[in-house]
């Protein structure tokens, strides 16, 4: 199918991009810069083409299942990450940012079998004019954490070789020979990509509320999977809020933007399981 | 003496409610709070949680209980003991709440005051000369006072609101952006309290009516003064190759009826404030009995004594549930049993006096099976089961969390920037600030004094 062609296609750019942006922030050449940005732009055309393939072939939106939502995922955080190389001209974390989108790609494409990729009718909660606001939200806030997670590390690799060259006290590198941003701008980056993500996310829980009403009659429902989205806006909000407080910048908010993300996996991955093991029920189970 | 006591304790209380002010618009404990909700609701997913209908209902509540003390054994009296099986209504859930709301609503009112000045008091346009030299964010362009004019024209074009003022041979100039950025905040939290509100309004004021079953025909009174018919219902294969469920349910006011209209999952019938969601149906079968002339036979549901000419609907509350239909007049009972496999009725036909069986088997769709003079026709059919909502949270919910995303919008990506300009003899002193997002003002500054220096470049060109 050439979806399957495609996102194959997007998966190994994705790890070209990876390499192109780790040698940026190896050599710091204006060249590297070039070709990583646009080869993300290619994996952003790919994974988006094979979305697009994929959906006129269901006739329907791509994001009804895990399998579906992680590829639309991948797609958001390149997208995300595209964004805020552009607002922050600091490509230095697309390595780490992307990195985590070629981990996050490797579900789909490895771990999912054959036979659970295959396009399944829809049951009827799921034919609604709200699955793509919703899911596709969803997916666009989800897409900004990851890269703020790789915002994080970028912060948390930075911090560390900074405290190694204080402990053997080595001369500072020239700002215009360091390929790696000082911390202040990493912590930018990092508060830029969670600014990123933070809205759709809220947009996310409001249109999912929406739909709740609207299939049954329940727009808050303490549901597993809803207490879990709950939480990721939770965490993010107290991220944003410890941001105005004095002492919480770098490394704090980096290690919370990493839990954060942590909570975006589970929710994806971890609350089915969750919900089975302590015997909650689940609307959002299919 | 006590105009003295009386002062003390006016004072005491003073200081004592300055302090709770100060402690509740505190960001420590607003940080706190949620990171105390995080853990609270998150308990609520790592323990199973007592559904609402359970909690209400004693002997319900009682049975669910002694299930989860055959599951967690000696813990399940401490998780009871701490509310851990209703964390969304337990003291400790409310309390966190209430003290986030009253931490929010503290916060904004301490704000309205800055953000209203923001937005509507005049800007300070002349500044000191440290000002100048002291500010992160600075510049200082070579032109002459000539330059002033293209200055407020740079700005202008930059989308800045400018203010000018000319003082002693010196122009001072006042710019400013995104001034209803201001808003931003007081908008996010007045969106959060909103939404809290309608979750109480939810609670407290809402209420279901849950597995409204709709026989197919019969009239069902759903209070209010106004009762439910179910006129259709359809199991139809969607376009994809799923199942779609289809009601097509008629609305009574007074034995009148007043609305009619085709429920799907995902599209409720709205009347009076109430929804009627579709959740599930049951299996049904309509009954055809003619005698041998072809006239309708009548027919009686022994449980419901309910009576019908020619054609009775008989629904079943699942697989293995049974009804008996008596046909007085000919002296017969059917027994009518459903089940899950194909076909699914099952039916004995006996004499009614003496419990005679005459005849049994799976009829098949639409067969006819004559028994005692009478021709029977067994046809599928199936009927709704709704849901009756009235939620008078729901609507402020939305607008709250629309409210609040439009203030997170304006908050992040409409930065509020300031500029101060000082054109004197031989300069232009430039001066910025940005209340968020700093290195984001830090290229927009550059941008400013670029476009200010080609200006004035222009300007001595000619």
């Amino acid at each position: 199918m050439p979806d399957d062609w495609l996102f194959i296609l997007a998966f190994w750019g994705l790890l070209a991009t990876v390499i192109a942006y780790a040698v940026q922030l190896l050599v710091y050449r204006r060249w590297a810069g070039w070709l990583s940005s646009g080869l993300a732009v290619a994996v952003l055309l790919a994974q988006g083409g094979g979305l697009v393939a994929r959906g006129l072939r269901a006739g329907r939106w791509p994001l009804t299942d895990v399998y579906e939502f992680t590829l639309a995922f991948v797609a958001a955080t390149v997208l995300m990450w595209l964004l805020l190389e552009r607002w922050t001209r600091v490509g230095a974390g697309g390595a780490f940012a992307l990195g985590i989108a070629f981990l996050l790609d490797c579900y789909p494409l490895l771990r999912v079998p054959p036979a659970r990729r295959a396009i399944r009718p829809l049951v009827p909660a799921l034919r609604s004019a709200w699955l793509p606001l919703h899911v596709g939200t969803a997916a666009l806030a989800y897409g900004a954490f990851a890269v703020a997670a790789g915002a994080a590390l970028l912060l948390l690799v930075r911090w560390a070789v900074e405290r190694r060259r204080e402990r053997l006290m080595l001369p500072a590198t020239p700002l215009e020979a360091d390929p790696w941003p000082a911390l202040d701008v990493c912590d930018a980056v990092l508060y830029r990509a969670v600014v990123l993500g933070y809205p759709w996310m809220s947009l996310a829980l409001l249109c999912g509320a929406v739909w709740a009403q609207m299939a049954w009659g329940r727009y808050w429902n303490w549901d597993i999977k809803e207490t879990w989205s709950l939480i990721i806006w939770l965490v993010y909000t107290l991220f944003l809020h410890l941001r105005l407080m004095r002492g919480w910048r770098g490394l704090r908010l980096a290690l919370l933007a990493l839990f954060g993300f942590g909570t975006v996996l589970f929710t994806l991955w971890g609350v089915s399981g969750l919900a089975r093991a302590v015997g909650l029920q689940s609307l959002h189970v299919y | 003496m006590s105009e003295g006591k009386d002062f003390t304790r006016t004072n005491i209380i003073a200081v004592l409610v300055t302090r709770i002010w100060r402690g509740l618009s505190s960001l420590r404990l607003a940080a706190l709070l949620l990171a105390l909700f995080v853990i609270v609701v998150l308990l609520g997913t790592v323990v199973p949680q007592m559904p609402s209908p359970v909690a209400g209902n004693a002997s319900a509540r009682a049975e669910w209980l002694a299930v989860a003390r055959q599951r967690f054994g000696a813990r399940a009296a401490l998780y009871q003991w701490l509310g851990l099986f209703t964390v969304y209504r337990s003291p400790v859930f409310v309390l966190v709440v209430v003290l986030l709301a009253l931490n929010t609503l503290v916060c904004t009112v301490n704000r309205l005051g800055v953000v209203w000045r923001g937005i509507v008091a005049s800007p300070r346009v002349i500044q000191p000369t440290a000002f100048y030299t002291q500010a992160r964010f600075r510049a200082t362009i070579p032109a002459d006072r000539a330059a002033a004019d293209r200055v407020s024209r740079v700005l202008a074009r930059r989308r800045y609101r400018v203010v000018q003022v000319v003082r002693e041979g010196v122009t001072y100039f006042y710019a400013d952006r995104g001034r209803w950025s201001h808003l931003a905040m007081p908008l996010v939290h007045l969106g959060v309290l909103v939404v809290v509100l309608a979750f109480a309004a939810t609670r407290w004021a809402g209420w279901r009516m849950p597995d409204v079953v709709l026989p197919p025909g019969q009239v069902v009174p759903v209070g209010q003064g106004w009762a439910l018919r179910s006129e259709d219902f359809a199991v139809e294969r969607a376009p994809d190759g799923g199942w779609d469920y289809a009601a097509t349910i008629a609305v009574l006011a007074d034995e009148v009826e007043v609305q009619r209209e085709t429920v799907r999952v995902n599209a409720p019938l709205r009347y009076g404030g109430v929804s009627c969601y579709l959740t599930s149906y049951g299996p049904a079968v309509r009954v055809d009995a003619r005698d041998e002339q072809v006239s309708a036979v009548t027919m009686r549901v022994e449980s419901t004594a309910r009576e019908a000419q020619g054609s009775i609907v008989i629904s079943f509350a699942g697989a293995g549930a049974g009804e008996k239909l008596l046909v007085p007049e000919y002296d017969l009972a059917l027994d009518l049993v459903h089940h899950a496999q194909e076909p699914p009725l099952f039916v004995q036909v006996r004499r009614l006096d003496d419990g005679q069986l005459l005849a049994q088997g799976y009829p098949d769709e639409g067969e006819k099976v004559e028994v005692g003079g009478v021709r029977f026709t067994f046809t599928r059919e199936y009927y709704p089961v709704l849901e009756l909502v009235h939620d008078p949270g729901f609507g402020p919910a939305v607008a709250g969390a629309s409210v609040m995303v439009m203030g997170l919008v304006l908050a992040f990506f409409v930065p509020r920037r300031r500029l101060w300009l000082r054109v004197a003899e031989d300069e232009i002193c430039l001066v910025g600030q940005a209340r968020r997002d700093t290195p984001g003002f830090e290229e927009e500054f550059a941008r400013v004094v670029e476009a200010l220096r080609q200006a004035v470049r222009d300007n001595d060109a000619r």
